[in-house]
């Protein structure tokens, strides 16, 4: 290689910057990253003054002690309940957020159709979650089998209530619930095909396991049914697509009309 | 130190430090990552109160590290697998050899060892003088300058550059 050869590539190498969008992007994700730090040490400073209270109060008078047990641990959950709210897979109270707050969120709904609106929602916040992880570049493999996972299950809950309010002879609500969450999708289909695409790597193995799973679930259906399977996931992006796409093209007939 | 103060760090230094983790990593989406954690970084020690002198300084140490940790993590990372993640320098009009001859100076400048590879990005990436580059790697302006020297010469010896100027 000759010198000036060697000059131009150098030259390439220190040609190399952000565009003005990822500079933006990464602004966004570093102060992002920085309040998600201040909310975890927030959070775990509230549980760690929690957890000197209790061994502090362990030998004082029992009664007493009960009663501003509870009382602390109301506030802190509240506290940490309203934190949990902005987790993101892959946060220490995302759990809280999906396996507490969401699951009161759901017992409050009464109605099949208010059941329906719950479960809609749900599919949205996951969708949220996932273009916020997706715009920091940290939608990995595992927070997008927890998202796809719950998409999976906000997926089927959505659909048995709506085949219950259209079963009660509403089918008018159905319809409503049914577009209104078409129509939401269609705000995420970038990261629909971001969920999807990624999935497809996983399908390539899978689709060699399918055989054999196939033979195995002969064996043990119980546990075939049990098991998470990201094919299965697969389907339900590949179903919200369809449902968001489904939108698009009734928009454009709209239009048309 | 306040957001705007940061902002503006961040403005003056984002693209000479992924610049660097660039030419230390060459993948764009690593090199960012590395850049944006060294930023988090560099904010979470202004925060402890910790005193910085010399940002910059400080910015490259930081991530000379988040580098080193990188291949320290990903021991098994080659140019391959860099490649499939996406070793893509901006193309505009570059030619297909380009390509080639890039990825060899990449493999070339990686296996360099760990002190070589550090001046030899800032010096040659950055136009630094010997002087920023001995603040920011913690040694003497001649020690500095011994290793550019070593470091600029073994790469290019690896090359097989012809250095008409070291020839005469």
């Amino acid at each position: 290689m000759n010198k000036d050869r060697f000059e131009k590539l150098i030259a390439v190498f220190k040609s190399q910057s952000l565009s003005k969008d990822e500079k933006e992007q990464m602004l966004k994700s570093i102060r992002y990253a920085i309040a998600a730090d201040d909310l975890k040490k927030e959070t775990s400073q509230k549980i760690s003054i929690f957890s000197r209270f209790f061994s502090l109060q362990i030998v004082a008078n029992r009664k007493v002690f009960a009663a501003l047990s509870l009382m602390v641990l109301v506030l802190s959950s509240a506290g940490i309940s309203k934190a949990a709210e902005q987790s993101l897979p892959g946060d220490f109270l995302y759990s809280v957020k999906t396996s507490i707050n969401e699951k009161i969120k759901t017992s409050l709904a009464s109605t099949p159709q208010q059941k329906a609106r719950v479960a809609s929602e749900l599919t949205i916040k996951r969708l949220d979650e996932a273009e916020v992880l997706l715009e920091h570049g940290k939608l990995d493999e595992d927070k997008k089998e927890v998202i796809t996972k719950n998409l999976e299950k906000h997926n089927e809950e959505v659909k048995k209530r709506i085949a219950e309010v259209g079963g009660d002879k509403n089918i008018s609500a159905a319809t409503d619930l049914d577009d209104q969450l078409d129509l939401s999708l269609k705000e995420h289909l970038k990261v629909l095909d971001k969920l999807a695409e990624e999935n497809e790597d996983l399908v390539q193995t899978e689709s060699a396991e399918d055989v054999k799973n196939s033979e195995d679930s002969e064996k043990k259906p119980e546990q075939s049914k049990r098991d998470f399977k990201p094919g299965h996931s697969r389907k339900v992006i590949k179903e919200l697509q369809q449902r968001a796409e489904r939108s698009s093209h009734r928009g454009v007939d709209r239009a048309e009309e | 130190m306040n957001d705007s103060d940061f902002e503006k760090i961040y403005n003056e230094h984002a693209d000479p430090i992924f610049r660097y983790c660039f030419f230390r990593v060459s993948s764009r989406e690593v090199a960012k990552d590395l850049t944006q954690e060294a930023f988090i970084r560099t904010w979470r020690s202004f925060e402890k109160g910790q005193q910085i002198l010399n940002v910059k300084a400080f910015l490259y140490k930081v991530a000379t590290n988040l580098v080193i940790d990188y291949y320290r993590k990903h021991k098994e990372v080659s140019l391959d697998l860099l490649k499939e993640k996406g070793f893509d320098f901006v193309n505009e009009g570059r030619q297909a050899p380009d390509f080639l001859d890039l990825e060899l100076v990449s493999r070339e400048i990686q296996k360099l060892p760990e002190k070589y590879q550090q001046v030899v990005s800032m010096r040659y990436i950055e136009d630094m003088s010997p002087k920023d580059i001995a603040d920011i790697v913690g040694v003497s302006e001649n020690s500095a300058s011994v290793l550019i020297h070593r470091g600029i010469k073994m790469l290019k010896k690896n090359l097989n550059v012809e250095d008409l100027d070291e020839q005469r």
